[in-house]
């Protein structure tokens, strides 16, 4: 106890690093997998194609492989990073395929009714979705887009294998340092665990508010 | 009322994969007349509808409203060039459309549903918007239910606002496609008797039915659908009570058989 006590602020400032690093990721994937996934509905079908194949193809990497592979493949062609920009930016890669099938989804559950009915009171395709579509299928992705966060976050514990400081990086180094491998993995894990609960708690609270404004 | 066409039709031709849903369909629509399409399912007057509104191509023959080809212009290599989404979107503020099924949009409350057009189409303001909607509302008879969402509506109500919507576009033409289709009985009158209050304001009419009664009593003509062409037209009490065509009979026998004779249109209490 008296260990964990005077490694606090070493762990709470990990902690710091593991919230910006998720947050990078989250902002960013959400940005990326929303432009790609109505990219994917609303572009015609080669730009279709093409996005869904990306999306495969990233959901049949493990992350792991995925962080190694931009580890090394970035340097290799010339983009020099450190190792933080080379995390954020495989978490993005890789999350964003996540979301954008998410939003595919979610879009696509949008009858075509209610697209005719924009249209025929004389809306264009676009103003159509961000008037009709978009309001209604992001409702429905959010739940699915909150779960995403909280794997997001307990996936950020990957890249201190590449050398990202952050809480399991951290962690691993303080039980080198006092062999007390149980009492701070254990710490660690509560701390993973407190922070990915307020998020289901909060998607769930959320679902319910949005719920009570829709009936 | 004036003689002259505001839609034509001219040989019109559809076909989905391996049917034909409009052979050589043509048939003009006074300015000012309210229509009625009648036919069986499948004879083309949904299909009809929506080539009208644009959101349906077709192959052969034109369309004009007020004189002008729908849908194309002469480009200047003097071909024929399909209009601009921005044209396409153009023309359906003037021509209102109701679904079969309402479509309302589900996330905005009664009255935001009929401000949208108003807001995001006429840009008018917010203040002006709710003024065109209120108005709307109360002349379908649904001042009361403005905050509501859709899912708390019946469907009967919900067709009103529907309606109340596309009016809100100040559209010259409303279609309407089958929009007591989807209602429980006892909720036709209602949506009905705003289709009739709308005809004694002199809006141009366009209506597929099966409410072979209400085409009767409120029609100006009735055109009979039969395998994607016109059959029969002329005013109901020629078309309806005398029916030349042995497709006609049938089509009129299968209702009075199916659903009795209905009772003449009443108007609804609540109104």
């Amino acid at each position: 106890m008296d260990q964990i006590i005077r490694s606090l602020p070493v762990l709470l400032e990990a902690l710091q690093q593991t919230l910006v690093l998720s947050g990078l990721a989250v902002v960013f994937s959400a940005l990326l997998g929303f432009a790609i996934g109505e990219v994917s509905t609303l572009a015609g079908p080669v730009a279709g194609w093409f996005v869904r194949r990306y999306i495969e193809l990233v959901r049949g990497i493990p992350l792991l492989v995925f962080i190694f592979l931009s580890y090394y493949l970035l340097p290799a062609v010339g983009v020099q990073t450190e190792p933080f920009s080379t995390a954020v930016m495989s978490l993005v890669l890789y999350f964003s395929a996540f979301v954008a099938e998410i939003v595919r989804g979610a879009v696509q559950s949008i009858p075509q009714n209610q697209i005719n009915s924009g249209l025929a009171l004389g809306m264009r395709r676009l103003k159509v979705e961000r008037i009709v579509v978009l309001p209604q299928a992001l409702r429905i992705a959010v739940p699915a887009l909150l779960n995403l966060c909280s794997i997001v976050v307990k996936s950020t514990s990957l890249v201190s294998i590449i050398g990202v400081w952050e809480l399991t990086y951290a962690t691993r180094e303080i039980v080198m340092r006092t062999v007390l491998p149980f009492e701070f993995f254990i710490f660690a894990m509560i701390i993973y665990f407190v922070v990915c609960y307020t998020i289901v708690r909060a998607s769930k609270m959320l679902e319910r508010k949005m719920a009570l404004a829709h009936r | 009322m004036e003689q002259d066409p505001i839609i034509s039709v001219r040989g019109l031709r559809k076909s989905y994969a391996d049917t034909t849903v409009l052979k050589d369909l043509s048939l003009e629509i006074r300015r000012g007349e309210t229509a009625a399409l009648l036919g069986r399912s499948g004879s083309g007057k949904s299909t009809l509808l929506r080539c009208l509104n644009l959101l349906e191509d077709w192959e052969q023959g034109e369309i004009l409203l007020d004189g002008r080809p729908l849908g194309f212009h002469r480009g200047k290599d003097g071909q024929l060039a399909r209009w601009s989404a921005r044209q396409q979107a153009e023309l359906r503020t003037r021509i209102g459309m109701v679904f079969q099924q309402f479509n309302l949009f589900p996330h905005m409350t009664a009255i935001e549903n009929v401000m949208v057009g108003p807001r995001q189409i006429r840009y008018l303001s917010e203040a002006e918007s709710r003024v065109i909607a209120t108005r709307l509302l109360t002349q379908v008879g649904l001042l009361e239910k403005s905050d509501q969402y859709p899912a708390h509506l019946s469907g009967g109500q919900q067709q009103r606002i529907a309606i109340a919507r596309a009016l809100a576009m100040e559209p010259t033409i409303l279609l309407l496609d089958e929009i007591t289709s989807a209602l429980d009985p006892e909720l036709v009158g209602e949506v009905l008797d705003v289709v009739a209050d709308l005809k004694e304001r002199g809006l141009t009419m366009v209506f597929v039915t099966h409410e072979i009664q209400f085409a009767h009593d409120v029609a100006d003509r009735v055109f009979f659908l039969d395998e994607g062409r016109v059959l029969e037209s002329g005013p109901p009490a020629e078309v309806l009570d005398n029916p030349r065509s042995e497709q006609l009979q049938r089509f009129l026998a299968r209702f009075a058989a199916h659903r009795g004779h209905r009772p003449r249109h009443e108007p609804a209490a609540s109104r």
